[in-house]
């Protein structure tokens, strides 16, 4: 609150400097992380994306799953792909469309979009969250790393029926 | 040492008979408008808080799901964006004129500010109860609002524009008129940082929100969601450092106030300040690290806020604050061991109760948690889900909320001249609110950690078409989230009680002493301003804050290497 | 407050450039604008616009 002497611009106490070099080589290390974890670890965030139109998505995920399904489930196709394919996952007010059931330790490229507002992926319960975008086919390489049956919630405020839009990822051993 | 006044400029002044600076009346007028507003919107916000903490604990579910969504975009917008930013105008003000002794440039202006202001602030409230704009205060495109709700956002915006543009005009006066020698104080630097972030702030908040309110209209046919998202979280994200930069000051402010601390270094603590302007708005990024588009450069690069070194920032003022608070106390002979300044501290003292418990809450979790899930890979397992409001409850209501409760209770018999009633609550009401909100924020992040997502109605999915289970635990982070909120709007009832009863009873009273309850009556007169720039000696070195701050960074590794192991437990991605 | 500094032989100090840079308050706020605008906006915003339509047919 007071001002300071004409002259301020003096050296630091050996306390700040050791602190301060502290503190630098924790920023570093912090910084070095996501580059090193982008090489070395198994979960990263997905860097593929392209441009679609939200119909033209949603007409194709609907023709996909229809004629890929083996099962339904509440009147919504379940689709069992082949390890290695393309899969699709089509976010709406207010579902996740269709039920996907997968293999344990098999990859996928998983396909996120959306028919019409935002919503968010929310895989429960491995905590795994993206968000979902009209307009923007979001590409996953996932591989399930266990096994059951996962829930898809959305945790992106989608108006009134936000907290009824659920899916399902079954995963089998 | 001429002072050149320009020509039509009048200025009335009194002199503060306690700091003995000179106040402008016009800009001590505006300094109680702003303030009034901000507590009136501070108070409708916290009523919105309760009812939406027995929402989500599940087991009182008090709101139906559409009054929960309509007061969930309220609370953001009354607590985010009005509260907060009517309270700062009132402190760059404050930092302005009157810690610089100068007068306040263009008053009038300045009360049209507040006008475009508390217009803009009352529509968005109007348009949001009436269920016109169930759309969070982030307003996702293309979920779409009423056309005055993206108005109300754009009139608060321009009015808080000008309140920012008369700061800077108001230093640059004050320093052509000679009202100040050499550098401004440290508070007001530190001010100043926050006026520089809220520039780039609201100038993005209006490439946001215009595009936005004409897409509304129809006059628009498209406003890409990316694009919504970059622009927006360029205004939302800057707008909450604003309250960052603006605390910090207010925390240099209470330690010269409660226990007359000057800066141990003008130097170190400016850079940290520096370090906040040029880089703090990159952070922005961290709300866009789980979405499609940006790669991984783009995202990694901004996210660290430049080689964290924004954060760095953050490092210097969590050692120089305990350090010259530390120092000051030392001076006065209370040397015993590491921590003796600590212990007989005036923690009775409300500003400096508040101080620290912002401090803590606000450094400890925070910082950390918002370093940790603003991590690219990170982000993950946090985004969306409830960790996130854990994340800034403890930055933006523990650590800034707090810190400007404190310094309100130094406002009323300084600017708005009235002695401060119900002191006993006063005193009680940091650790209170502090308190409450500890739980709040420990019931959000344990919530958010077990999956449960934000912004939701119902976790029990109840009504769903798909049956799903969310851990039971969550039933237990959910009510201790629901009782914390409980205690802290108790802590803010204390808060509102003693600024309304003090405020408007009693006689207008020239204030006679600094501190409210203390012994020492003026630290600032008596050692702060002797002290200024004084060397620091071995014998009065802040060894017991190396030891704090040297604690701080093993918790902050420990949290920080946690959640690598559990990014390590989910599903393969790339 | 600020008391003017009168020092005893009124001779005017060197102030370092570090100090003057640090006073420059214009200055940090074009340069807060620029990094602010180029690194996260304009670069996000390309990262947006530059993107490869979908392969879906």
């Amino acid at each position: 609150m007071v001002s300071p002497q004409a002259l301020w611009w003096k050296p630091l106490h050996r306390y700040e400097k050791t602190w301060l070099i502290v503190g630098l080589v924790f920023c570093v290390f912090l910084t070095a992380m996501m580059p090193l974890w982008f090489v070395l670890g198994k979960q990263n965030v997905p860097t593929t994306t392209y441009r679609v139109d939200p119909l033209q998505y949603a007409v194709f995920v609907t023709r996909w799953a229809e004629a890929n399904k083996v099962d339904t489930i509440n009147n919504i196709p379940v689709v069992a792909p082949a390890p290695g394919s393309d899969v699709y996952l089509l976010g709406r007010q207010w579902q996740w469309y269709p039920v996907l059931k997968l293999q344990k330790g098999q990859t996928y490229r998983l396909h996120l979009s959306s028919q019409d507002i935002q919503h968010g992926f929310s895989l429960q319960p491995t905590n795994l969250n993206l968000q979902v975008l009209p307009g923007y086919e979001y590409v996953a390489t996932i591989t399930p790393t266990t096994g059951g049956e996962f829930a898809v919630i959305c945790n992106e405020f989608c108006a009134i029926g936000h907290h009824l839009m659920v899916g399902k990822i079954i995963v089998t051993e | 040492m001429a002072v050149t006044t320009f020509p039509a400029a009048r200025a009335t002044f009194r002199t503060c008979p306690v700091t003995t600076l000179k106040v402008d009346i016009a800009a001590e007028r505006l300094i109680i408008a702003n303030a009034v507003a901000a507590v009136v919107f501070l108070a409708l916000g916290g009523l919105f808080a309760l009812l939406l903490a027995l929402t989500r604990w599940q087991a009182i579910h008090l709101l139906p799901a559409d009054w929960f969504y309509r007061v969930l975009t309220g609370h953001g917008f009354d607590m985010l964006v009005a509260w907060i930013v009517f309270f700062e105008v009132a402190g760059l003000y404050f930092g302005s004129a009157i810690l610089l002794n100068a007068r306040l440039v263009g008053p009038r202006l300045a009360w049209l500010a507040y006008a475009l202001m508390v217009v803009g602030a009352v529509l968005v409230n109007v348009m949001v109860l009436m269920g016109q704009a169930d759309v969070m205060f982030t307003a996702y495109v293309p979920l779409k609002a009423h056309p005055l709700f993206y108005l109300g956002v754009i009139l608060f915006a321009v009015g808080a524009l000008i309140a920012v543009l008369l700061f800077f005009a108001t230093v640059w006066v004050a320093g052509r008129e000679g009202r100040y020698q050499g550098s401004m104080p440290l508070v007001t630097f530190g001010l100043m940082v926050a006026a520089i972030i809220a520039f780039y702030t609201l100038v993005s908040g209006a490439l946001a929100f215009v595009p936005a309110f004409l897409w509304s209209l129809g006059l628009l046919p498209y406003v890409d969601p990316g694009y919504f998202r970059n622009v927006f979280w360029s205004f939302g994200h800057p707008a909450q450092q604003i309250n960052l930069a603006a605390m910090v000051a207010v925390w240099y402010a209470l330690a010269t106030i409660t226990v007359g601390a000057t800066p141990l270094n003008e130097k170190l603590s400016r850079l940290a300040f520096v370090l906040y302007a040029l880089f703090i708005n990159l952070g922005s990024a961290h709300h866009l690290l789980s979405d499609p588009g940006p790669g991984f450069a783009w995202k990694m690069g901004n996210t660290s806020y430049a080689m964290y070194l924004a954060v760095l920032g953050s490092l210097i003022h969590a050692f120089s604050i305990p350090g010259a608070i530390e120092v000051a106390q030392r001076r006065r002979g209370l040397t015993k061991g590491a921590f003796e300044w600590l212990r007989k501290a005036p923690w009775h003292e409300p500003g400096f109760a508040a101080l620290v418990l912002s401090m803590i809450l606000f450094g400890w979790i925070g910082g950390v948690t918002g370093v940790v899930i603003g991590t690219e890979q990170i982000n993950m397992l946090a985004h969306n889900t409830l960790r996130l409001p854990g994340h800034f409850h403890a930055t933006v209501v523990a650590g800034t909320t707090l810190a400007f409760m404190g310094l309100t209770y130094y406002l009323i018999p300084l600017i708005f001249r009235k002695e401060l009633k119900l002191k006993k609550l006063a005193q009680w009401q940091p650790y209170v609110f502090g308190v409450g909100m500890f739980l709040t924020i420990l019931g959000m992040i344990g919530s958010g950690l077990l999956g449960i997502p934000r912004r939701h109605w119902d976790i029990t999915f109840t009504n769903a078409p798909l049956q799903v289970t969310l851990p039971g635990a969550a039933q237990i982070t959910l009510a201790v989230m629901g009782i914390g909120a409980l205690i802290a709007v108790v802590g803010g009832i204390l808060y509102l009680a003693v600024v309304l009863v003090s405020v408007f009873t009693g006689p207008r009273v020239e204030a006679s002493r600094l501190t409210l309850v203390m012994d020492r009556r003026n630290p600032l007169v008596e050692q702060a301003i002797p002290n200024m720039g004084k060397e620091v000696t071995e014998k009065i070195a802040p060894r017991g804050t190396v030891i704090l701050t040297f604690a701080f960074l093993v918790f902050f590794m420990a949290y920080y290497l946690t959640n690598w192991w559990l990014l390590g437990r989910m599903w393969w991605i790339r | 407050m600020s008391e003017p500094q009168v020092s005893a032989h009124e001779e005017p100090q060197e102030i370092p450039r570090g100090q003057k840079l640090f006073d420059n308050w214009i200055l940090l706020l074009l340069l807060s604008l620029a990094i602010s605008g180029v690194f996260y906006n304009a670069w996000g915003l390309i990262e947006l616009f530059t993107l490869p339509p979908s392969p879906i047919r």
